[in-house]
């Protein structure tokens, strides 16, 4: 992590200052926006914007936290502003409220399950090929393991030897962050 | 790790996970787990990774690269708008008049509604499709869309050059049609190419495709590394032996061991060139390299640096030479 990213600074914003928090941020601040709009395009928009309005205003822009706490309270409010627009469904209730609640000084849950989530995404992004490609068919996109074999033209077998491999290695990667991660998802269920 | 203090084959844990295990699968495991503390934990864990990988998929469709290009083309709008905000007012009314015109040649042109283009000229592109599907568009090259599929086909149409990474709906195919090929797929990510001799080209990166030509019917089934030509109703099916078919999207274009000439016929392909050689003697010898979205001018150097040669450019024509001393 940068310093610049965990002082309480007025920071100087550049465009390349812009583009370096975009590629650290800009992955978990739409996965963190797509939890409460659950469409992903939206999230996608909102989080656009919020570094369009950036770059377009870096010179008279102050931030006055840190840039990614910044980051953060501009992605939040964009999406309370979103929901309340559409204000349609009863399900985004809950959303609202949350998004509501002063969570500024506190810890937002929600956004350290979504780092922790993206932490694993990248262990499971820099798993050996096959064994990666493999795992993302049957996780990611569903597939039974027959079916899997039968697109890619191998065994079932290798299909199982290959999952096996995966859980392993990611098993041993994550155990430092498996604990917090636990903890989370056992808040969850309460 | 001393986790598997008693070994167990993870095939059986694996089976307990997908809830597929047989009665002696269940009763080893249960043996196993209970045999020792830190089996139970292991297990645990394995079991959180597994829960909680479906649930990350979101991840997968986020682009940074891709959006950033976005978030840049959107910004400057507001600061813009300032300065053009007279005559904008004057061109406004112009397009106004100019869009009407467009909607009624829309409306009297059948089915026109229902669909969507997008067209590329000298900026490649990239479309995401309402079903999830993203398409890279090359240069010149045009896709035909509808803004919302039916319920039993996903039909799109290509001109020119595409890459697409199908969003896998196997209750609904994705059907492609380029000139008089149909490339039908469930779920997939690979190449489209309609090249200068009336080839139509399909590359596959993962999964399967089949490729059939409209007129004779013929089909061929090809898989993750395989290539499929349909030329004047001649269908073939090969390896792909083209490292850099999909350098026109990602940037990146490999050499390992290639003869000189081919070489420069990539290079005259990815960044739009002419190249004459008249240094015979270098057609003979290979070359080794990876470059990264590089500018042409890199490349160059590093040509002339191995090939012991100069290049004059004259706008996009580049001559090869001896070096004289």
């Amino acid at each position: 992590m940068t310093q610049s990213s965990t002082n309480y600074s007025i920071e100087l914003l550049t465009e390349k200052r812009i583009e370096e928090l975009f590629k650290e941020h800009y992955a978990v601040l739409t996965a963190y926006a797509h939890k409460f709009l659950s469409d992903l395009d939206d999230a996608r928009e909102i989080v656009q914007n919020v570094f369009v309005q950036l770059i377009d205003h870096k010179d008279t822009v102050k931030i006055h936290t840190s840039a990614k706490a910044h980051l953060y309270t501009s992605v939040r409010n964009a999406c309370l502003n979103a929901i309340k627009q559409k204000n349609t469904h009863a399900k985004h209730h809950e959303n609202i409220k949350y998004l509501n609640s002063d969570i500024g000084t506190g810890v937002d849950k929600i956004l350290e399950q979504t780092e922790l989530e993206y932490e694993l995404y990248q262990a499971i992004d820099e798993l050996p090929e096959q064994c990666q490609r493999i795992f993302k068919m049957n996780r990611f996109d569903g597939f039974t393991n027959q079916e899997i074999a039968d697109q890619l033209g191998i065994s079932k077998r290798t299909v199982e030897t290959q999952i096996s491999k995966a859980l392993k290695i990611l098993r041993n990667k994550i155990g430092p962050m498996l604990a917090s991660l636990l903890i989370l998802w056992l808040m969850e269920k309460m | 790790m001393n986790e598997n203090k008693q070994h167990i084959d993870e095939q059986i844990l694996l089976s307990i996970l997908n809830q597929k295990a047989s009665e002696k699968d269940v009763e080893t495991f249960e043996k196993w787990m209970a045999s020792n503390p830190e089996n139970k934990a292991a297990f645990d864990k394995m079991r959180k990774i597994w829960e909680k990988s479906s649930e990350i998929e979101v991840f997968d469709k986020i682009d940074v690269a891709a959006d950033w290009k976005l978030v840049k083309s959107k910004s400057g709008a507001s600061v813009k708008s300032r300065k053009l905000r007279v005559f904008m007012r004057y061109a406004a009314s112009i397009v106004l008049l100019i869009g009407l015109s467009f909607v009624l040649l829309y409306q009297t042109t059948p089915g026109f509604g229902k669909l969507a283009q997008q067209k590329t000229e000298i900026n490649k592109d990239q479309v995401l499709l309402a079903d999830g599907t993203q398409v890279y568009l090359n240069q010149n090259s045009r896709l035909v869309y509808p803004n919302h599929f039916g319920s039993k086909k996903r039909n799109v149409k290509l001109e020119g050059e595409a890459y697409f990474q199908v969003k896998s709906d196997p209750s609904k195919p994705f059907i492609i049609t380029s000139e008089n090929a149909i490339i039908e797929v469930l779920g997939t990510a690979f190449n489209v190419r309609n090249d200068e001799y009336g080839r139509t080209i399909v590359t596959v990166q993962s999964g399967k495709v089949s490729l059939t030509d409209q007129k004779t019917k013929k089909v061929v089934y090809l898989t993750k590394g395989e290539k499929g030509i349909l030329h004047n109703s001649n269908l073939t099916e090969s390896e792909n032996d083209e490292p850099n078919f999909d350098a026109w999207k990602t940037g990146i274009l490999r050499f390992n061991k290639t003869p000189i000439p081919v070489v420069f016929k990539y290079i005259e392909d990815y960044y739009g060139v002419k190249i004459t050689n008249r240094c015979e003697r270098i057609d003979t010898l290979t070359f080794n390299s990876i470059f990264n979205n590089d500018d042409i001018k890199d490349v160059i150097s590093e040509l002339e640096l191995h090939l012991n040669v100069k290049t004059v450019k004259r706008g996009k024509h580049l001559i090869i030479s001896e070096k004289s001393n």
